[in-house]
């Protein structure tokens, strides 16, 4: 009796010494699982709501531009008010001189770069064709350097006198990446200088790509660069790695950032 | 006992793991769900907003000949119960329809929307220029027409229908009319005129065109209906002393009332003389889109004619070996036939004197403005298409002080 007890409680023994280590590799596992997929979660989230972002954000910037008498939007003559998607084509044309390689003041979103395009459609023996075309905003931007990209048009039309308007297509895309964010960064920084409301001010970056500021523009990339114009001239010194800086600006009068990594 | 709860508590665990996962996976799609459903949702209401703005940039965008926005041409395509609008000689016909398409299928591509506008009812006012042959034969019926007439037209008034009526007599009739059982020489310019109801001589000339002409030397220039129809339409209905001009948005009649060819020798005129003269009122009358009803009179039995101040009976049928009566109900009531169909109108026969007054009460009651109900434009939407926009807006016609609503409809095909 006894000695069988005895060979129980081994057995017993044994048992417990296998089950606890493998209860153990278990959790183990089960918890590697639980991270990994957490963190992959919130990666999709996390882009999800990039993507919601920039959405949102397109539908503004063409609503602003199609409506705002700051922007694109035909103002009365007696300057109360502006016609909603009525686009005056003199400031078309203007906004296309003026804002050849970045994003008119009137619609600037800091956190997205973004191209304006307005086609004029005309009826022609052939049917209808698109004719003028008319483009503003950043004008080279690399599909290396950007991580989501949304298009999107709208149907508007386009007044060129009291008795002649026309109709067109607006189509905006929109993008995000390392040197819009900058960009928009320091532009925010240069009219907010120039308002007069902050002089100094930094924000933290995750760049991804080399930053360089070259013949008074800002660019991303070693050797297939993608540039774009800023509101203010920059005094920089280069970032030649990828890594994570504080952007520290100060404004200088007339219209000078000097930035500081 | 140990070895079962040791098994049991390994189980526990792995089955709290296996929970536990299971939670956080259902978890982790429900919140990345939030977002792309948002951004779906939000990319589906920058479509409907992007497709209502262009209904309205369409609507405010101009027809290059006439500098009007499609809105104001809707609204009068929507007055006028026609999608082809005439602005005059120097623009031309505007094809209404046609200019919405071409902006719709540029914007939208063909196929992915329809488009409709109900037209409102609309009772046009009638406005009639009556072109009268005034030879002898005609006697009783201008007689009857300047009697009845104006209290027709009043009685009409008073139902709500507004007409008004102008006769351009093609002579003076030198004829005799029944009174009191007795013959009396006719005095046209006794007959009483209204504020609707008028009459004058038509001008031998009007803008270089000859009015009244005979055919050849033996005709009667008082019976050239086919010019005088031409003239008639181009003046108008009277507006004032001196004054004569169509009213807009009207339903414009002219009614030529003769038993003769247009230029009188009954069928014995050369054929070409008298058709030229009944060409020319036709041609305006379609070109001017003018309703027109031929009012045949029936020159068969006895006249009343006035011969040196005195009033003969006269067996007309065939006076003078002229076959008037087999005229009048042949070549006649062809012609007036031929002009009534080829305008959009209807001939009466006046086979009896009051048969004339009668036509005139009957046509005016009669006659609607040729309208199409709706305007249809772009594809029917197909049953089984899915995400369908659609707006809804609607169009003053200021004329009326009405709006009419306009449905518009879009989708993606496939």
């Amino acid at each position: 009796m006894n000695c069988e007890n005895k060979l129980k409680g081994k057995a017993k023994g044994q048992m417990s010494f296998t089950l606890k280590p493998f209860t153990m590799l278990m959790i183990i596992i089960m918890l590697i699982f639980l991270y990994v997929y957490l963190n992959s979660n919130e990666v999709k989230k996390e882009e999800a709501k990039k993507d919601l972002e920039i959405r949102s954000a397109s539908t503004d910037i063409l609503l602003l531009l199609a409506n705002s008498e700051d922007c694109l939007a035909y103002q009365l003559p007696s300057g109360v008010s502006a016609y909603a998607n009525i686009i005056d084509v003199n400031k078309l044309e203007e906004f296309s001189e003026v804002y050849n390689g970045i994003e008119p003041s009137c619609a600037r979103n800091y956190d997205f770069g973004f191209r304006v395009e307005v086609v004029e459609i005309v009826m022609t023996s052939m049917g209808p064709r698109e004719a003028k075309k008319w483009s503003f905003g950043v004008q080279n931007f690399s599909r290396e350097y950007h991580n989501n990209l949304v298009s999107y048009w709208m149907p508007v039309a386009l007044k060129y006198s009291e008795k002649e308007v026309g109709i067109g297509k607006i189509r905006l895309t929109i993008f995000d990446g390392d040197l819009q964010k900058v960009a928009g960064f320091l532009d925010r920084s240069c009219t907010m200088g120039r308002a007069g409301l902050i002089n100094q001010t930094s924000q933290a970056f995750q760049i991804s790509y080399p930053i360089s500021y070259e013949g008074g523009q800002l660019c991303i990339g070693m050797k297939n660069k993608a540039c774009r114009k800023t509101l203010c001239d920059i005094n920089m010194e280069n970032i030649t790695a990828k890594g994570n800086y504080r952007l520290e600006v100060s404004f200088e009068r007339p219209n000078r950032l000097i930035l500081v990594t | 006992m140990k070895e079962k709860g040791q098994t049991f508590e390994m189980f526990g665990v792995v089955v709290l793991g296996v929970a536990l996962i299971v939670l956080l996976f259902f978890l982790g799609i429900f919140s990345v769900k939030g977002y792309t459903g948002a951004s779906g949702e939000l990319t589906e209401r920058h479509e409907l907003e992007s497709f209502k703005a262009g209904v309205n940039s369409i609507l405010y965008t101009t027809e290059p000949k006439t500098g009007k926005t499609i809105t104001e041409l809707l609204g009068i395509a929507s007055k006028k119960g026609n999608t082809t609008i005439y602005f005059g000689p120097g623009v031309g016909s505007i094809d209404v329809k046609k200019e919405l398409e071409w902006r719709f299928d540029a914007i939208y591509g063909k196929g992915n929307w329809y488009l409709r506008i109900p037209f409102p009812n609309v009772s046009a006012d009638v406005q009639i220029v009556a072109v009268v042959d005034t030879s002898a034969s005609m006697c009783d019926e201008i007689n009857k027409l300047v009697t009845d007439v104006p209290e027709i037209l009043e009685g009409i008034r008073a139902k709500g229908k507004k007409a008004d009526m102008t006769i351009f007599r093609l002579g003076t009739p030198s004829c005799c009319i029944e009174e009191n059982g007795k013959l009396v020489p006719f005095d046209i310019n006794k007959a009483k005129t209204t504020d609707y109801f008028h009459m004058t001589t038509m001008p031998q000339t009007y803008q270089g065109l000859q009015c009244k002409n005979p055919c050849g030397a033996r005709g009667s220039s008082d019976e050239d209906w086919g010019a005088g129809l031409e003239c008639a339409i181009m003046m108008g209905p009277y507006k004032g002393p001196g004054e004569f001009g169509w009213r807009e948005n009207v339903i414009r009649v002219a009614i030529p009332i003769s038993d003769e060819l247009p230029g009188g020798i009954e069928c014995g005129c050369p054929s070409a003389i008298s058709r030229r003269f009944f060409d020319r009122g036709m041609k305006k009358a379609i070109d001017e889109e003018i309703y027109v009803f031929g009012f045949r009179g029936d020159s068969c039995g006895i006249a009343n004619t006035l011969r040196d101040g005195v009033c003969e009976r006269e067996d007309i049928s065939n006076y003078g070996g002229i076959p008037y009566c087999a005229c009048s109900r042949g070549a006649v009531a062809d012609w007036m036939h031929d002009i009534s169909n080829a305008t959009g109108g209807e001939m009466y026969n006046l086979s009896y004197v009051v048969d004339s007054a009668d036509a005139i009460e009957k046509l005016i009651m009669s006659i609607q403005p040729n309208r199409v109900p709706y305007l249809e434009a772009g594809t029917i939407p197909p049953k089984d298409v899915k995400n369908m926009r659609s707006v809804t807006s609607l169009l003053p016609i200021t004329v009326l002080g009405k709006y009419v609503e306009l449905f518009v409809y879009n989708w993606n095909k496939g």
